[in-house]
C-alpha cells in the first residue's frame, strides 16, 4: 500500500480493481431501478427446480457472443491446442510428472516448466514482462532455466497453473496486438499470426513428448490446424535450407503430403530464387513431415516416395528440420 | 456454490443489483435485462466450477458474465433486425476453452478502463485510485490525502459519473478489439 500521489498510474490496479470501478461507475450513475421484487424469487424457484432461463424470442446459443479476433485462425488454433494441453496436465498423477521423456532426459515436469519459460519469453519480446526475463532476443533457454527456478519446490499442479496463467496472458497480447504484428521468432522475421502456427506446432509437439512418456497413444491434430502448421513449414523451407547451409539455387521441390490437411506445394529450395519446375518430388504423410520437423522422427525414418533428383533430397530433409527448437 | 440453495440466494441478494444494472445499460431495456440476470445466476448454479478465485472476486466475474451476456443480447438483435443470419459459423473453441473467453473479456474491459482513468481531472483519479487500490475506506483516502470524508465522496461521485461517460462505448457495443 505504498501508493501516494506521486505515483499514481492507473497501471498499479489490477484487472479485479479496474473492474470494480468500470462496475460501479456504470451501475452508480446509469441505473435507478433495480431488478423487480420478484425476481429472486422466480430466478431461484426456476433454477432450483432446474428450468431453461427465459429466452427471448429467437435467441439460441449460436448468438454467443465471440470477439471478432476468434475469426484469426491461427489464435483459434493456439488456443485449442492450449485448452487440450492444460486437459492432458490436469489429468497427470503424481508419478507421471516425474516421467522422463525422450527429450534429452527431461521430466514431464521440466518439460511444462520449459513450456512457462517460453510462454513468458515470448511476452517478454511483446514488451509484457520485463525485458530482465528475455535475456537474449533468440535463447529461451535461459528463460526457461529461470522458471524452474522460480518453481522448484512448487507443487506439480502450480507448475501447470503458472504456465496456463502465461497462456492467457500471450492469448490477451496476442488479442490487443492483432495478427499482422511484427516480431523476430527462432531467428525468422515474421507476425504474430505466424508465431501463433509456431507455438501451436511446439505445444502438440511436447503434448506428444508427454504423452509418450506416460504411455499414452499420440495426439493427431484435427485437418485445420494440420494445415496451417503445413502453410507455415512450406512458407519457411526456403529459409530453412539457407540456414542449414544448403540452399540450392534455381531448384524446386513438389512436396505431396498425404492424409488431412495436407496437399501438394512447390517449394524454392533457396529464399532468393523463385519456384520453378519441380526438379524432385517426394510423397510422405502429413504427420510424419511434422514430426520430421519437429525432431520427433529422423530423416532416415521418414517413409517417403522419392521422384526426380534424389541429390535434393538430403537438403529438403535438412531444411525442414531447421526451426525445431526443444 | 455447488448444490446449495442458501449459497446462490446469498449471491443474488449481493450481486444480483450489479448484474442487472450492467445488463440494463447495455440493453437499456428492464425486461431483458431481467432475462440476462436470470441467466447469469442460472450459470453460475449449473457451472460454478468456471468461478477461478485465484484470478479475481466473485462480483467481477458475474458482472464480466453480465456484459458478455448483455452484449451477447444487443449483437443478436441486432443481426436479425438487419435480417442477417451468422456470417461466420466456424468452429468455437468456446467448449474447450471457455475460461479464455472471460479471460479475454475481463482483460479487455480493464483495459478500457486503464485508459478512462487516464482521462480524468488529477484530483478526482487520485480519490478512485486510492479508493479502489487495495479497498480503502472513505476515511482512509480522507486521510491519506489530507482532504475531508465529504470530498472524497464528492470527487469518487464525479470521477464515477464521468468514467460512466468515457465507457459508454464499451457498454453499448461500440468499440472492437485489435484482433479482426
Amino acid at each position: 500500500m505504498d501508493m501516494n500521489s506521486d505515483s499514481l498510474n492507473a497501471d498499479v490496479l489490477n484487472t479485479d480493481e479496474l473492474l470494480s470501478i468500470a462496475f460501479d461507475a456504470v451501475t452508480a450513475t446509469a441505473t435507478r431501478t433495480g431488478p423487480s421484487e420478484g425476481l429472486e424469487e422466480q430466478v431461484l424457484t426456476r433454477v432450483l427446480a432446474g428450468e431453461k432461463p427465459r429466452r427471448h424470442p429467437g435467441w439460441n446459443e449460436r448468438d454467443r457472443f465471440e470477439p471478432k479476433w476468434r475469426r484469426a485462425d491461427s489464435l483459434d488454433a493456439f488456443i485449442k491446442t492450449a485448452a487440450e494441453l492444460s486437459t492432458l496436465f490436469d489429468s497427470l498423477s503424481a508419478g507421471d510428472w516425474t516421467r522422463t521423456t525422450r527429450i534429452e532426459g527431461a521430466s514431464v515436469r521440466q518439460i511444462v516448466e520449459h513450456l512457462v519459460g517460453v510462454e513468458r519469453y515470448l511476452l517478454g519480446c511483446l514488451d509484457r514482462r520485463p525485458r530482465l526475463d528475455a535475456p537474449r532476443r533468440e535463447d529461451h533457454w535461459p528463460v526457461s532455466r529461470r522458471a524452474a527456478t522460480g518453481l522448484a519446490g512448487e507443487p506439480d499442479e502450480t507448475v501447470s497453473q503458472s504456465w496456463w496463467s502465461e497462456v492467457l496472458n500471450l492469448i490477451a497480447a496476442c488479442a490487443e496486438l492483432g495478427p499482422d504484428h511484427a516480431l523476430t521468432y527462432h531467428h525468422l522475421a515474421g507476425t504474430l499470426q505466424g508465431l501463433l502456427v509456431v507455438r501451436t506446432f511446439e505445444l502438440w509437439t511436447h503434448g506428444n513428448d508427454i504423452r509418450d512418456a506416460i504411455g499414452r497413444p499420440a495426439d493427431d491434430l484435427d485437418e485445420a490446424r494440420l494445415s496451417l502448421m503445413v502453410d507455415e513449414l512450406m512458407r519457411v523451407l526456403p529459409l530453412g535450407l539457407a540456414l542449414s547451409g544448403c540452399p540450392q539455387p534455381g531448384r524446386t521441390a513438389r512436396l505431396r503430403l498425404t492424409g488431412a490437411g495436407g496437399g501438394s506445394f512447390d517449394v524454392s529450395l533457396d529464399p532468393t530464387t523463385a519456384v520453378g519446375r519441380p526438379d524432385i518430388t517426394l510423397t510422405a504423410d502429413v504427420i510424419d513431415l511434422c514430426r520430421l520437423a519437429a525432431n520427433r522422427l529422423a530423416p532416415d525414418a521418414l517413409d517417403v516416395i522419392v521422384e526426380g533428383d534424389r541429390r535434393l533430397l538430403e537438403p529438403v530433409l535438412v531444411g525442414a528440420t531447421a526451426f525445431a527448437a526443444d | 456454490m455447488a448444490g446449495d440453495p442458501d449459497a446462490l440466494a446469498d449471491a443474488f441478494r449481493s450481486y444480483a443489483g450489479l448484474v442487472f444494472g450492467i445488463s440494463r445499460r447495455v440493453l437499456n431495456d428492464s425486461a431483458l435485462a431481467e432475462d440476462v440476470t436470470q441467466e447469469v445466476f442460472t450459470f453460475l448454479w449449473q457451472q460454478p466450477e468456471r468461478f477461478n478465485p485465484t484470478r479475481g472476486t466473485l462480483r467481477s466475474w458475474l458482472g464480466v458474465l453480465a456484459h458478455r451476456r448483455a452484449i451477447d443480447r444487443v449483437r443478436a438483435e441486432s443481426r436479425r433486425a438487419k435480417g442477417e443470419s451468422r456470417l461466420d459459423p466456424a468452429v468455437s473453441v468456446a467448449s474447450v476453452a471457455s475460461e479464455v473467453d472471460d479471460y479475454l473479456t475481463a482483460t479487455w474491459l480493464s483495459g478500457r478502463v486503464r485508459d478512462a482513468l487516464g482521462r480524468l481531472p488529477a484530483e478526482q483519479r487520485e480519490a478512485v485510485m486510492l479508493a479502489y487500490y487495495g479497498n480503502r475506506s472513505y476515511r482512509q483516502v480522507a486521510s491519506e490525502l489530507d482532504i475531508s470524508e465529504a470530498t472524497v465522496k464528492s470527487r469518487i461521485r464525479l470521477a464515477l459519473k464521468k468514467l460512466d461517460t468515457l465507457l459508454r462505448a464499451e457498454f453499448s457495443d461500440e468499440d472492437e478489439p485489435a484482433w479482426t
